[in-house]
């Protein structure tokens, strides 16, 4: 498997605090991580590490090979990495297509592919941003994460505060995604048995550290283990 | 079952065609007032450049008259040296009004709000200063005359009563707003909105934020800078004013009336405000600002949006 992703030692948070630490990762093309962690153990600000929204205090990023360290994070995601942010940030006054339209880079992933993937939004697609429910809203984030056509996809948190039957829905439509095998995937999610499913390889995150790594699978079957991690001290 | 708001997309409504078609019709509804119609184009025109830097990009600024008086002499200055013909001078006019934008770009695309409104301030002041001592190039406070136009085409003259003034300033115009309604609708226009509304979300969906502001901010010097330069070949005289603050607060009361950011409210906001402007000095020629000023406030109070966001609001009511 190629390299795709790398972390090297990276120490990032706001400002002078430090959030994560010594991170180490290496992600291969197409591969899917579950990150598992409790709530404050710096998962949502790993993956906007590898954005380039935090401030970098020691360690370095390597992209397809490339030092990216340094980069802008408008760089960044053109250079093939898609964000689907844990609040959604959909734009009130423009329309879904325009949501779309306005981000659009040329790859497999047309207008078109992604309404086919959510109809619901093709059905909308001339509301605006602040006419829609809770779930049209994730479900417009993630399509328009996937019109600018990534290698990788960050998800935080997708599922959060959707109905079962949308939450259901959704993770049939990140099923798809983790199969077509194009595309890696990094997804942050408070059900681990979830998103331990939809993954090959798991990372447990304590505190700011990754304190685990290996494979989704045993991880589901060893409910225990998961319990020690992520149950509330 | 509510819409997102009436913007203008990349298909035309048959609507559209209205304020055009009026605007056709004024010339030989009323004969009297050509050249006051060439002025309501004209500021229709700078309106317009300033909803693509603060409707679209959402830059505030106090200082837009720098970019139309850039313009106006530019173009001023080439006919009174021997440069008459209209078009390459309003093409001259928006390339100096461009350098100009971009200039200032720079200083406006990464503060806040109040820095913006500030530095844009600035900007205009100093200019206008610049230009009242550099009374050698542009005349100063006398302004600058022996502008002497070449004919449109090389056939028509610009006449005293506005004939040519009228259908130049009107075709400009109309050209112009057809490239600024692409621009709207292509994804960088989009992409403007969208940095207004959440400029955090931008960059990291690959856009850059700051490129983007130039851009736009240099776009609507530009545009800004034709509107200028059309001031000053048609009445053929460019005065200090045309880089005056007055200038700059007009054209934001006009966007703010008709409704910034949906460029259909430059038009309606300038059309409103100087036939206002026209007929209350005549009703009151005392206090007719007292009356507009009642009016702006009502507007931004009363109807978010200026007319047209209150005329889409009123639609939807009705609709419901």
């Amino acid at each position: 498997m190629r390299e795709l992703l790398a972390l090297e030692g990276v120490t990032a948070g706001y400002g002078d605090s430090i959030v994560v630490e010594d991170a180490r990762l290496a992600l291969g093309e197409g591969e899917t991580i579950a990150l598992l962690g409790r709530n404050g153990a710096g998962k949502s600000t790993l993956l906007a590490t590898i954005l380039g929204l935090t401030r970098l205090h020691r360690g370095a990023l390597r992209w397809q090979g490339g030092d990216i360290s340094r980069a802008a994070s408008d760089r960044r995601a053109r250079a093939g990495i898609g964000w689907v942010p844990q609040e959604r940030g959909t734009w009130r006054s423009l329309s879904v297509a325009e949501h779309l339209a306005c981000v659009a880079r040329p790859g497999p992933w047309s207008i078109d592919r992604a309404f086919a993937l959510f109809p619901r939004l093709a059905e909308r697609r001339r509301h605006g941003g602040a006419e829609l429910s809770g779930g049209e809203q994730q479900m417009l984030a993630i399509a328009r994460a996937l019109i600018t056509n990534p290698r990788l996809l960050l998800l935080d948190e997708p599922m959060e505060g959707l109905a079962p039957i949308l939450v259901r829905d959704l993770a049939a439509v990140l099923r798809e995604l983790a199969a077509g095998g194009a595309m890696a995937m990094i997804l942050v999610e408070q059900h681990p048995r979830l998103a331990l499913s939809l993954t090959q390889r798991a990372l447990v995150m304590e505190r700011g550290r990754i304190v685990h790594d290996g494979p989704s699978a045993p991880l589901l079957a060893e409910p225990a283990r998961l319990e020690r991690w992520l149950a509330v001290a | 079952m509510s819409r997102a708001p009436a913007l203008p997309s990349g298909r035309w409504h048959a609507a559209e065609a209205i304020p055009w078609l009026l605007a056709i019709a004024c010339f030989f509804l009323f004969p009297g007032y050509r050249v006051l119609a060439s002025h309501v184009f004209i500021a229709a025109l700078f309106a317009l450049s300033l909803d693509l830097v603060l409707g679209y990009a959402g830059i505030l600024t106090l200082g837009h008259a720098a970019f139309f008086g850039l313009g106006a002499y530019t173009a001023g200055l080439l006919a009174a040296h021997g440069w008459g013909e209209p078009f390459s001078g309003l093409a001259l006019a928006a390339a100096v009004a461009a350098l100009g934008g971009l200039a200032v770009s720079f200083l406006v695309v990464r503060g806040t709000d109040l820095a913006r409104l500030m530095v844009t301030l600035g900007v205009g002041l100093l200019l206008y200063e610049a230009a009242n001592r550099a009374a050698w190039l542009t005349g100063g406070v006398d302004g600058l005359s022996g502008v002497a136009m070449g004919k449109l085409f090389g056939v028509f003259p610009f006449d005293l009563f506005g004939n040519a003034a009228y259908a130049y300033t009107l075709a400009v115009l109309f050209a112009l707003f057809v490239f600024t309604r692409r621009v709207a609708a292509s994804p960088f226009g989009l992409s403007l909105r969208a940095i207004r509304e959440n400029r955090a979300r931008m960059p990291a969906l690959g856009a850059p934020v700051e490129r983007r502001l130039v851009a736009a901010f240099t776009l609507g010097a530009a545009i800004a800078g034709v509107a200028g330069a059309l001031l000053a070949q048609t009445t053929q005289f460019v005065g200090l004013d045309t880089l005056a603050f007055h200038r700059s607060a007009d054209v934001l009361v006009m966007l703010v009336l008709g409704g910034a950011g949906r460029l259909y409210g430059a038009l309606v906001g300038t059309a409103v405000f100087m036939v206002a402007q026209d007929r209350l000095a005549g009703i009151d020629p005392v206090y007719w600002q007292f009356w507009l000023g009642l009016l702006l406030v009502a507007i931004v109070f009363v109807a978010r949006g200026g007319i047209l966001g209150a005329a889409d609001a009123l639609r939807r009511r009705l609709r419901r």
